[in-house]
């Protein structure tokens, strides 16, 4: 009977808004904080997974996210974006921290960009299931982390450009032609490795 | 082309990421530390709301304490008090009381009031015991009280609720009045006397 009762309230709680789960938390209500980690908590970490590389990264990043909506709920502010894009952008900076102490960056050579620029076969077809999905995982990884987040929030997250302007404090031609130059990056990375 | 493949292997790892996420630990931890943090901020409300109540109370009780002011309930004098006495020796050349008309004594029962005729030093006296007058403010200890000797006309005695033989209403008898310091009758008591009218 506490199990049914239990997911009724919880189910009821998908209706609600992220701003009402948000303010409910932070009255002091426990099932509004888990009802919002579960909707929210999943990109946050493939966010952070994509961005690192490193699934305890990814964890902690998390962590660190809903420690700050636990402890500084009044941070969010509605009147500047949504309480996604905010989330977001408070995983983008531990990140960052992260990045900057473990040096998992890998500039791209653009040498490699210009070679690929020329010839394109598919690249589907010529890898295997297994292997694909692990070197566009490094490519992603390889890209610079300018690019890098702008290709795992607008097309891994599929985060709207108006969203990731707000996240990443840019205008939005600036996520546009960084979207653009990430992807032909990207291309360029995964074509030399199929060449390779 | 070159888009459209990008695109596709996008899209692949996105469908390959899409149920990833963290560990059911995360989210137990967090939970662990979501009830820390309200706790504390529940203990801490409490602490100052019973900090609070407490200087209330504190501060209402002095503020009550300083606005009333002391008050001492006296019992009534009824036939208790005890007038001081005059030096009988000093009688007859410096009479405690004037032998002018003495102030008129206010009272809200006019009957009791006596009306004093002859004042005269008092002495002691037989009886110790004065009689409240009806209606009178109560004796204070703050009040000195001064007691005269007066005669009194039967009739004004039996207003006190003595008996009084109706045929004798007109003779006078020694009575001792006490007065407060607002010159107002407060008692009397009967002195035996063998003086008769």
């Amino acid at each position: 009977m506490f199990l049914i009762e239990y997911s009724q309230r919880m189910t009821d709680l998908t209706q609600v808004p992220d701003e009402d789960l948000l303010r409910r938390s932070g009255l002091g209500d426990e099932e509004a904080f888990t009802a919002l980690y579960l909707r929210r908590h999943p990109t946050i970490y493939r966010f952070a997974l994509h961005m690192s590389g490193s699934a305890e990264i990814a964890e902690e990043v998390t962590q660190e996210v809903f420690l700050t909506l636990i402890r500084e709920p009044g941070r969010f502010d509605p009147l500047r974006g949504s309480l996604q894009a905010f989330l977001f952008g408070v995983a983008r900076n531990w990140v960052l921290r992260h990045h900057s102490r473990d040096r998992m960056c890998i500039e791209m050579n653009e040498a490699v960009l210009s070679e690929a620029q020329s010839g394109e076969p598919d690249l589907l077809t010529a890898l295997t299931r297994d292997e694909s999905l692990e070197r566009i995982r490094r490519a992603v990884l390889a890209l610079p982390a300018g690019y890098r987040e702008v290709v795992v929030l607008c097309d891994l997250e599929e985060v709207s450009y108006a969203d990731a302007s707000e996240i990443l404090g840019l205008p939005v031609g600036t996520i546009r032609s960084r979207l653009n130059r990430g992807r032909s990056l990207l291309y360029g990375k995964l074509r030399v490795r199929c060449s390779v | 082309m070159r888009n459209e493949n990008t695109d596709d292997a996008l899209g692949v790892l996105r469908q390959a990421d899409a149920s990833r996420c963290a560990r059911g630990s995360v989210e137990a931890q967090l939970r662990e530390a979501f009830r820390l943090h309200h706790g504390r901020r529940v203990r801490s409300r409490r602490l100052i709301f019973a900090g609070a109540l407490a200087a209330g109370i504190a501060l209402c009780a002095g503020i009550w304490r300083i606005a009333t002011p002391e008050i001492t309930v006296l019992p009534a004098p009824v036939a208790t008090l005890q007038p001081k006495p005059v030096d009988p020796a000093l009688a007859p050349s410096t009479p405690s009381i004037t032998k002018e008309r003495p102030k008129p004594v206010r009272s809200a029962n006019r009957r009791a009031t006596p009306a004093p005729l002859v004042a005269q030093p008092v002495a002691d006296s037989d009886t110790q015991t004065f009689l409240a007058i009806p209606y009178a403010p109560p004796f204070t200890d703050k009040d000195r009280g001064e007691v005269m000797r007066v005669r009194l006309p039967r009739q004004a005695i039996r207003s006190l609720g003595l008996p009084v033989n109706p045929e004798r209403l007109f003779e006078r008898v020694p009575a001792d009045v006490l007065f407060g310091e607002d010159g107002v009758a407060r008692g009397i008591r009967l002195v035996r006397s063998t003086e008769t009218k």
